[in-house]
């Protein structure tokens, strides 16, 4: 089984990489040289190379957000929504803390925040599933606007005066607040200062942790059980005596306390501060790769990266293909990793038919 | 005076959210969950100003709009209907094809990564008040018809009488020896055709095409769909609901009463607001998302 969904990825990634190389033609370029290129500008060098691990670390935690709804079979498209809120509120309680702090207070207060802010935004996705049956992928759209115009008056002048005088963002973090660049650390014999000038930092392991985390806990805990049979079969689960409203509920507001964690990386370990569309579009990216990933942490983890590399290779080829053509290589992969059952059976089944 | 031109502006902002309503209507009575919607009307507003450059007629830009609208939901109905794919997911998949892929064509048709060069509307109706204006546009007729099209379609044709079957009890229309798959492809082609003019009203209403046009207004226009409880008049009436707030946003912000920002949030809260006070009860197609 294992080996099957293995295999209905390669065919994909086969076919969508047939879809590239038509649109590269097109275009009047060859494929074989923008591939190199994105290679060579992401996997090429160190800065590079955290580049993409900056921007995969956000991707893996809306990964992990996104995988947490579909586990219970929601689409969870709010938690874009959930990310930006909580970025402006990590924004906001950091701008507040004591300038001295020290990281083991000001990490763990952000940190609540940032879950908190990010689970409340998802509630009302939640609620108006579970208690009046509207479809979650719909009223997310709707509050991901909402949060975009709510967080553009929290900065307002005029509106809710976060944004530092003159500027567009909040205050500064305080130091204690800011999680350290990956530049800056030494584990054992690994000199990482080649990253310089790359935004990677220590959120990559906590985003890994999450990932784990995650796996572990939808395999071996009753809980996470739980939410698989609701994600079957809501009938099924109901009569077994699984009260699904409230475990629709319990997943898309742990959806979004996970996706509220994108600001670790955003906000504490790359700006410093909290600005209008600081992760934007990172939830998406995410739900994208939970859908591709499965439910594995590794396979979170790759698919999280080569989201991350595609986007940070599409700008390293911009000048010489519009860089949206790794939205096109994006969605024919998913589309494609969707019908690829219905591909390879039918091929199978035409080869059986052949051979009897 | 100023009820004349809320209500000009009404229609006017009301009249891709129809398109594309009926459009979900279609799509969703025969039993095809449609979150493409959004990404349709995108190539639809592309589609149309491409085809009226090319040719300098805003009838072919029409023309090409619907067949662009129509070629992404084939799509759609290829992946689902014959690839088993989760609709969801396709939907997804084709909103970023179409978010991206309308970006590329941007750039590789007129060199801009924002905007194509201006287009004239179907007829130049400079000179008259908004509500003359959008009454001799032939575009709102086009959709006024679309709309009525749909709701006596569905109702008493038979064509109409198969969608609803084929979302409600696929197995009867089987066993009166018509094809779901036919059907349900059929119901798709359709709505992409009025999601495309959708978003060929947007093209011609703005002058030009500017990236992410759309904006929402597809997921908008399937709520309208959702607590219309699936009926193409209702899912319209909400439209019209949906365009006064917008009209009304609007009118507020020429007048700095409040914040633009929270008045932003007026369509998608009194689309999460009817949510959550219709949904309950309407009820969804059978074989809705069912195979």
């Amino acid at each position: 089984m294992k080996t099957r969904r293995l295999a209905h990825r390669i065919l994909a990634l086969a076919l969508a990489a047939i879809v590239f190389d038509l649109v590269v033609l097109a275009w009047g370029e060859t494929p074989h040289a923008i591939a190199r290129q994105i290679l060579s500008g992401t996997w090429g060098t160190p800065y590079g190379i955290g580049q993409v691990l900056f921007k995969s670390t956000s991707i893996l935690v809306a990964a992990v957000a996104a995988r947490v709804a579909l586990r219970a079979g929601l689409f969870h498209i709010g938690v874009d929504g959930s990310i930006a809120i909580a970025a402006i509120s990590v924004g906001a309680v950091g701008a507040l803390l004591p300038t001295g702090i020290p990281a083991r207070e000001a990490f763990p207060i952000l940190f609540v925040v940032a879950a908190a802010a990010g689970a409340a935004w998802s509630l009302p996705v939640g609620i108006l599933r579970a208690r009046f049956g509207a479809h979650e992928v719909i009223s997310g759209i709707m509050l991901n606007n909402v949060a975009v115009a709510l967080v553009g008056w929290l900065l307002s002048p005029t509106g809710g005066k976060l944004a530092e005088h003159a500027s567009v963002h909040t205050h500064a973090l305080p130091a204690g607040a800011t999680l350290p660049r990956l530049e800056r650390l030494h584990f054992f014999q690994l000199d990482l200062r080649a990253l310089h000038g790359s935004a990677a930092n220590l959120a990559l392991f906590a985003a890994l942790a999450l990932a784990f985390g995650w796996s572990w806990f939808a395999r071996r805990t009753v809980r996470g059980r739980e939410l698989a049979a609701v994600g079957a079969s809501p009938t099924a689960s109901n009569a077994a005596g699984i009260r699904v409203g409230r475990r629709f509920v319990e997943a898309l507001v742990l959806s979004g306390a996970v996706a509220g964690l994108c600001a670790l990386n955003d906000v504490m370990g790359y700006k410093g501060y909290a600005e209008e569309g600081v992760s934007a579009g990172v939830g998406f990216t995410g739900i994208a790769a939970a859908i591709l990933a499965g439910e594995s942490a590794l396979g979170l983890i790759v698919a999280s990266l080569w989201f991350g590399t595609l986007s940070q290779g599409g700008l390293s080829i911009n000048a010489r293909v519009p860089m949206e053509i790794v939205d096109v290589l994006d969605a024919s992969l998913i589309l494609l990793v969707a019908v690829s059952p219905a591909i390879t059976h039918a091929i199978e089944s035409r080869a059986a038919r052949r051979a009897a | 005076m100023r009820f004349v031109a809320l209500f000009a502006q009404t229609l006017r902002i009301a009249m891709p959210y129809l398109a594309a309503a009926m459009g979900g209507v279609w799509s969703e009575r025969s039993g095809v969950v449609n979150v493409a919607l959004e990404g349709t009307m995108l190539v639809g507003a592309l589609g149309a100003v491409a085809g009226t450059i090319a040719t300098h007629s805003p009838w072919v830009g029409l023309l090409v709009a619907i067949v662009a609208g129509v070629v992404l939901q084939c799509v759609h109905g290829i992946a689902v209907l014959f690839g088993r794919a989760n609709a969801i997911v396709s939907g997804i998949a084709l909103n970023l094809f179409a978010a991206g892929g309308t970006r590329f064509l941007l750039r590789a048709l007129y060199d801009s990564a924002s905007n194509s060069p201006a287009i004239p509307a179907l007829t130049s109706s400079s000179g008259h008040s908004p509500l003359a204006s959008a009454l001799l546009d032939p575009a709102t007729w086009i959709v006024l018809v679309l709309v009525a099209a749909t709701i006596v379609g569905l109702r008493s044709t038979p064509f109409g009488l198969r969608v609803r079957a084929a979302g409600e009890h696929p197995e009867a229309l089987a066993s009166a020896g018509v094809s779901i798959f036919t059907t349900r492809w059929l119901a798709v082609v359709v709505a992409g055709g009025c999601a495309g003019i959708g978003g060929a009203w947007l093209a011609f209403d703005q002058h030009q095409f500017s990236s992410g046009m759309s904006n929402g207004r597809g997921f908008i226009a399937l709520a309208a769909v959702i607590v219309g409880g699936w009926r193409p008049g209702r899912a319209a009436a909400f439209c019209v609901v949906f365009g006064f707030a917008e009209a009304l946003q609007i009118a507020l912000q020429d007048r700095h009463l409040v914040a633009h920002q929270i008045v932003q949030m007026v369509p998608y809260l009194a689309t999460l607001i009817a949510l959550a006070g219709l949904v309950g009860r309407t009820r969804a197609p059978s074989a809705l998302g069912k195979r």
